[in-house]
């Protein structure tokens, strides 16, 4: 089953996007196993969600190799989505403020694709999908029962914590091999954020690799990736060129 | 089915906060801003010319035709003041022009001063056209210019259809008088070919009555001829009986003097001597008589004198029965009748010679019967003597009695001869005149005849010719219209307006609303669908970002803006129906169609937005200005440059005001199914473009996350 299937391991070199101001990050090496918790570091506007994007298919890369889960990149972008999900990314994957936590799961359970994991899925109950929310819910410590309002309590009413914690629930319901958080820390008090990094481990634990964008990386992390803003980049390839 | 479920969901957050309740609302009701507002200012204008103010400047001063008034300016205004057209407002001339000028009037209409009179001139010597003076400022309104063009063409019109109407009716009275007088004639002609006829058979009749006559008047003059020659053949008879006659007398004069001196003289020797003398003498006598007996013989007979007498006597009884009839009892006696007297009288002349010598001949009394038994006498004695001769001597003293005796009696027979001669002469004469007169008559006759020949003739050509003009004008009369009152109207009422226009407008729009409400439908939901996807995302971004099926985020995002536009519709479609008495002659097509149209709008709107997000917006905006000005709405679409028809029929507009032009006032269903296929492949081609670009934009770029342009 989806769920326990491993994470999925991530290698690139040299990896960078070029936009139409020039480079948004350039020069990334990742490394990581499945499973690992990989934080992505480096200040805002250093191109940490574009390497997101880029290492779940979701943008082409413009220089270097990237391997996830075995698929090369960007040969094979789609499947690479296919075994990867976003949760929350400022301006591409966020929860809507006007839908309550159950609408989302819902929604995000309708937006599954229909006929993952081969043949067998065919037989599958759709029962399952509603289990898989559940289970997905217990992975991330989100009990709707428990919110203000139950299920019906709006998104944009949930705390910073339950937000993460919808993000990763809606990610996980997709069964990824890979999972991608974008400012996994931001706004958060330094307890807020130790539980953040808890459940992120928590989350990475149960399968998927997990890739969390923080403005600083913590102790645990399985792997660091530290990107550098257009000026280092910049500089850096004066230097190589140096 | 997943999409309607994510459709829902998209629909629901307008349900969360009053202010996007009030945003869905107010995107409901978008449409009538743009359908219904628009349509309702501008319903039924023309239904409403009645409350445009304008000027009517009546200077016309009338006109008298054949004693009557004609005011044709104040019926003129009369008709106007009726009809409705305008708010007429009577002004002067003046205040006319000024409010034209400053606005207060739209158009001023003026009826000239001598329009009367040009009217009348039509039946005049110098007609003259009537003309009703318009003017119009377009700077105080174009359209009504172009309405009142159409408006004073009709006013124009019945104006000239009243003037000529009289006019016509003067003329079909005239031609009645005129059919009332050929008729007179036609009928003076018949009685004029009547009368003909009864000359001509009396023409006839005078013909064969101088046939008969000429024919009398012939066998009188061969009569008359005959009769002439025998009494030139009675008067040589005569002549030659009186001369032997005197001869016998001579003879027995000589023979009764000597028979006396032989008697006298006692000288019988003398007697006995001569007595073969007196033998010889008495033979010639006895031969002498002989021949005077036979010449006696030769005279006409007393039958045929009398054949004559009868002949002539009935030749002239006819000849004055004819001129009794012909000059004498006739109204105008003919030109011949003087000659045809003359002829008569000569006729008349010679019948009576005729019985005078027939009494003549008829015995004569009876002198001329006793004659030839005289002669014999006469010729026996002489024989006698002869014989006697010898023995005279001894009967001398008888012989001189019988010859005494003979002597007196020869002399009586000569003086007889003699008055017969006499009058066989005159009745000669009197022949000769009466035959002159009978071949002067038989001329004459046969001059008569020929003339009356002549006349006949000429009265048959008369009789046909009559007979002709009598046809002629009768026929001219038929052909001449004699109309009544009631024809007349009707014939006047076709000549002054001979041409009608049978204006019918099938699947007729009854007011401008109508008509238009094709065009502004597909306007105001086109625009519904743009701003709808101001509020809706053209796709869901969770969506794409979970890497969704691409026809799954496409129906998903378009799904939830066809709801809001069907609602846009239905409102639409209401307040048209209900609000402003919009007629549906389909009403389930056009509500069916409208969904459609939705559903198709909505489709490509969403492309262009999800295609090239911001921009897209503003090409939804150029689109639509591009099919409101191809799509031929207002105007034919002919009409527009070039451009415009190059790009009509490949925009949805031009289809959709199309097929609700057929829904709205009915006609033919092929358009609206035409409508209804075109529509359909644009929705299904936006929908596979938007699959399309929803499966691209699952790849993000750069610019993606820091556009450079939003709206």
């Amino acid at each position: 089953m989806d769920r326990t299937s491993l994470g999925a391991a991530v290698a690139a070199r040299g990896l960078g996007v070029a936009g139409p101001r020039g480079w948004t990050f350039r020069a990334v090496d990742v490394a990581a196993a499945p499973g690992d918790l990989v934080a992505v570091e480096g200040p805002s506007g250093s191109g940490r969600t574009c390497l997101l994007l880029t290492l779940t298919g979701r943008m082409r890369p413009t220089a270097g190799t990237a391997e996830v889960g075995g698929l090369p990149l960007p040969r094979r972008m789609a499947a690479v989505r296919r075994i990867t999900a976003l949760a929350q990314i400022a301006g591409v994957c966020e929860p809507e403020g006007a839908l309550s936590v159950g609408e989302h799961l819902r929604e995000r359970v309708l937006l599954c694709r229909r006929f993952t994991g081969g043949p067998r899925a065919l037989f599958r109950p759709p029962a399952e999908a509603a289990e898989r929310a559940e289970a997905a819910l217990a992975t991330v410590g989100l009990d709707p029962d428990a919110l203000p309002a139950g299920p019906r309590t709006l998104a944009r009413d949930l705390g910073r914590p339950e937000s993460l914690r919808l993000s990763l629930a809606l990610a996980l319901i997709g069964g990824p091999r890979l999972i991608a958080v974008d400012d996994a820390d931001l706004k958060l008090g330094p307890a807020d954020r130790a539980d953040a990094w808890a459940l992120l481990r928590s989350v990475a634990a149960s399968g998927p690799t997990v890739l969390a964008v923080c403005g600083e990386a913590p102790e645990d992390a399985d792997a660091v990736v530290t990107t550098h803003g257009k000026e280092t980049a910049d500089a850096f390839a004066a230097a190589g060129r140096a | 089915m997943r999409s309607p479920r994510l459709a829902a969901l998209e629909l629901r957050k307008f349900g969360r906060g009053a202010l996007p309740r009030a945003a869905l609302v107010a995107l409901l009701l978008l449409p009538l801003l743009y359908g219904a507002l628009y349509l309702w200012s501008f319903w039924d204008p023309y239904g409403r010319l009645d409350k445009v103010p304008v000027a009517l400047v009546n200077a016309d001063r009338g006109a008298t035709v054949d004693g009557k008034r004609l005011t044709a300016g104040d019926s003129i205004v009369d008709g106007l003041r009726d009809s409705r057209t305008f708010r007429w407002r009577e002004t002067g001339a003046e205040e006319a022009r000024k409010g034209l000028e400053d606005g207060t009037y739209y158009l001023s209409l003026t009826i000239p001063a001598d329009f009367s009179r040009r009217i009348a001139s039509s039946a005049g010597d110098s007609p003259e056209t009537g003309a009703l003076q318009v003017r119009t400022n377009d700077a105080n309104n174009y359209i009504v210019g172009s309405i009142s063009r159409t408006v004073f063409s009709e006013v124009r019109a019945a104006a000239s259809r009243k003037a000529s109407r009289s006019f016509y009716d003067r003329i079909f009275v005239s031609f009645s008088t005129l059919h009332g007088k050929t008729q007179e004639a036609a009928e003076g002609a018949d009685k004029l070919g009547d009368g003909i006829g009864t000359a001509r058979k009396g023409a006839g009749d005078l013909k064969d009555g101088l046939d008969k006559a000429a024919e009398g008047s012939g066998r009188l003059r061969s009569g008359v001829g005959e009769l002439y020659g025998g009494a030139g053949k009675l008067d040589d008879a005569s002549g030659r009986l009186a001369d032997g006659a005197g001869k016998v007398a001579a003879g027995t004069r000589k023979l009764a003097d000597r028979v006396n001196g032989a008697a006298a003289s006692p000288d019988a020797r003398y007697v006995k001597e001569h007595a073969r003398e007196i033998g010889e003498d008495a033979r010639k006598v006895a031969a002498e008589a002989r021949t005077l007996r036979r010449h006696l013989d030769d005279l006409p007979s007393a039958a045929t004198t009398a054949k004559l007498a009868r002949g002539s006597a009935a030749g002239a009884e006819v000849l004055g029965d004819s001129y009794a009839e012909l000059c004498e009892r006739a109204a105008e006696p003919p030109a011949f009748c003087p000659k045809l007297r003359k002829a008569l009288f000569a006729a008349r002349q010679s019948a009576l010679g005729a019985r005078e010598l027939d009494t003549l001949v008829q015995n004569r009394n009876g002198e001329l019967d006793a004659f030839p038994a005289k002669l014999d006498a006469l010729r026996s004695g002489a024989e006698k003597l002869r014989d006697k001769a010898p023995t005279l001597a001894s009967e001398i003293d008888a012989a001189v009695r019988d010859v005494n005796a003979l002597d007196s009696g020869a002399h009586r027979v000569a003086d007889g001869a003699g008055k017969l001669h006499d009058g066989a002469g005159k009745l000669r004469d009197g022949l000769g005149t009466a035959s002159k007169g009978a071949a002067g008559l038989d001329d004459g006759l046969g001059k008569l005849r020929d003339g009356a020949d002549r006349l006949q003739g000429g009265m048959v050509k008369l009789s046909d010719g009559s007979s002709k003009l009598a046809g002629g004008l009768h026929d001219g009369a038929k052909r001449i219209p004699d109309y009544g009152k009631d024809e007349r109207d009707a014939r006047t009422g076709v000549m002054a307006d001979p041409v009608g226009l049978a204006s019918r407008a099938t699947h007729k729009a009854p007011n401008y609303g109508t008509g238009f409400a094709p065009y502004f439908i597909p306007l105001s939901l086109w625009v519904g669908a743009m701003v709808a996807y101001m509020l809706f995302p053209p796709l869901n971004r969770r969506a794409l970002a979970a890497g969704a099926p691409a026809w799954r985020t496409a129906l998903a995002g378009w799904l939830p803006v066809v709801a809001v536009g069907v609602l846009q519709a239905a409102a639409l479609l209401a307040v048209l129906c209900w609000g402003l008495g919009l007629h549906l002659a389909r009403a389930a097509g056009t509500i069916g169609f409208l969904c459609l149209v939705t559903a198709s709008f909505a489709a490509i709107v969403q492309w262009l937005n999800a295609r090239f997000g911001p921009a897209g917006r503003i090409l939804v905006l150029m689109l639509l200005m591009l099919q409101l000005t191809s799509a031929g709405g207002t105007y034919p679409v002919q009409t527009s440059p070039g451009f415009f028809n190059a790009l009509h029929p490949f925009l949805p507009m031009s289809y959709v005001v199309d097929g609700l032009r057929h829904l709205i006032t009915g006609g033919d269903p092929a358009a609206v199914w035409r409508a209804c296929a075109v529509l359909a492949a644009f929705a299904a081609g936006a929908l596979a473009l938007t699959a399309w670009t929803a499966r691209r934009r699952q790849v993000w770029t750069v610019r993606d996350l820091h556009p450079e342009l939003s709206l």
